[in-house]
């Protein structure tokens, strides 16, 4: 599927014309906007770019901007390789800064999804769970007895803070909630799952 | 078994001709009802085979029997411990017969009531689970992954209360391997369950 661009963003890409024809500086404009992506805002860094070709710093942040928005709409709809050169032809950059802009969206799509993912809003999820097995042998009420007792420790992450709750159980249940989650599991590997994931 | 000066002197009471027969077993059957709630405790003051006792004696005679019993129960005694500390104190052998009667009929409820009274975490006692497709949100489109949504059923002191959580296909993963780990543990140690 191929991206869109409005008018006014295929402005603000335009000025990346600019520089169409010397590459490493192409290159470097776009070490900018992988920083910018992963970092935030990077004055210092428009102001150095902007001495060297002479344009002003507004203009360049404008420019990283309008580039970091291009990648990240392309990483959220997950647009195949051959898509996104395809929608660049629009903007008549040549080819070889064509290349270039294709090769840093592949590298960097996993990592903005990732990101992306974060910022939606987050169910509390499972972090880490860790048990041990004791053996009660007797209390104030109870004398010789042995009673075997798992604890577990589940970590889950609710919104910015982690969780620990700590849990027992005993073995007949530890056994009958691994059986159920087991099967829960093995959900996925069913054909009514798998024909649905398929075919959306 | 050591007992404490209270417990002998009201040993002694139960054993006494203070107490009919009849009054005896009524207080006794009573005592393992009420400890078990198959008997509400206030119904003990104004039952009619009690009628002719001052409530002072129905009151240590009843604490007397409880506190045999909990002793009992709690050291996993057998009838025969029990029956010679009514021996040692002087009990009739119809009163030592009927009490132990109760004790064996009554054990195995005794020993669940006092195996849950007692602190303990919160226990895990089910689980519920759901499998979703998750396709898109707002911030990511084409994400097509599973989403599975698990609820533990946690008793605390008799109140259900549930602990619910998400998972990606590699945290249940993650999650089923490591309960899978602890069940074998147990099952690797060969212990009497």
């Amino acid at each position: 599927m191929l991206i869109v661009l409005s008018r006014k963003h295929k402005e603000d890409l335009s000025f990346l014309m600019n520089f169409a024809d010397d590459l490493s500086l192409c290159q470097e404009f776009c070490k900018i906007v992988v920083l910018f992506l992963k970092k935030g805002s990077t004055k210092k860094m428009y102001v150095r770019i902007a001495r060297k070709v002479e344009l002003h710093p507004e203009v360049i942040e404008g420019g990283v901007q309008a580039l970091a928005y291009l990648f990240f709409e392309a990483s959220k709809m997950k647009v195949r390789g051959n898509d996104f050169r395809e929608s660049l032809l629009v903007l008549a950059f040549p080819d070889d800064l064509n290349d270039l802009l294709l090769h840093v969206y592949m590298s960097i799509r996993r990592d903005v999804r990732q990101l992306l993912s974060e910022m939606n809003y987050d169910l509390p999820h499972y972090k880490d769970l860790s048990w041990r097995l004791d053996v009660q042998v007797a209390s104030r009420m109870s004398r010789g007895e042995a009673n075997p007792i798992f604890l577990l420790n589940i970590k889950t992450q609710e919104g910015p803070n982690e969780v620990v709750q700590t849990l027992q159980t005993d073995y007949t249940n530890l056994k009958n909630v691994t059986d159920k989650l087991q099967e829960a599991l093995d959900q996925v590997k069913q054909p009514y799952v798998r024909r649905i994931a398929r075919n959306i | 078994m050591e007992l404490s000066s209270n417990l002998l002197r009201g040993l002694q009471l139960l054993g006494s001709d203070n107490l009919s027969d009849l009054e005896y077993e009524f207080l006794v059957g009573a005592a393992f009802r009420i400890v078990t709630k198959q008997m509400d405790a206030d119904r003990l003051d104004d039952s009619e085979p009690l009628a002719e006792l001052s409530q002072i004696i129905v009151k240590q005679a009843h604490t007397t029997i409880l506190s045999i019993i909990s002793l009992c129960v709690r050291a996993n005694n057998d009838p025969r411990e029990l029956e010679n500390i009514f021996e040692e104190n002087g009990f009739s052998q119809d009163r030592i017969s009927k009490f132990v009667e109760y004790y064996i009929e009554y054990l195995q409820p005794l020993k669940t009531i006092i195996s849950s009274t007692g602190f303990h975490f919160p226990h895990i006692t089910d689980v519920e689970w759901r499998m979703d497709l998750l396709l898109k949100s707002d911030s990511l489109e084409k994400e097509n992954t599973p989403l599975f949504f698990i609820k533990f059923k946690v008793m605390e002191y008799g109140i259900p209360t549930y602990k619910e959580f998400t998972a990606t296909l590699s945290q249940m993963q993650d999650l089923v391997n490591i309960l899978q780990d602890a069940t074998s543990a147990l099952e690797r140690l060969d212990l009497f369950i």
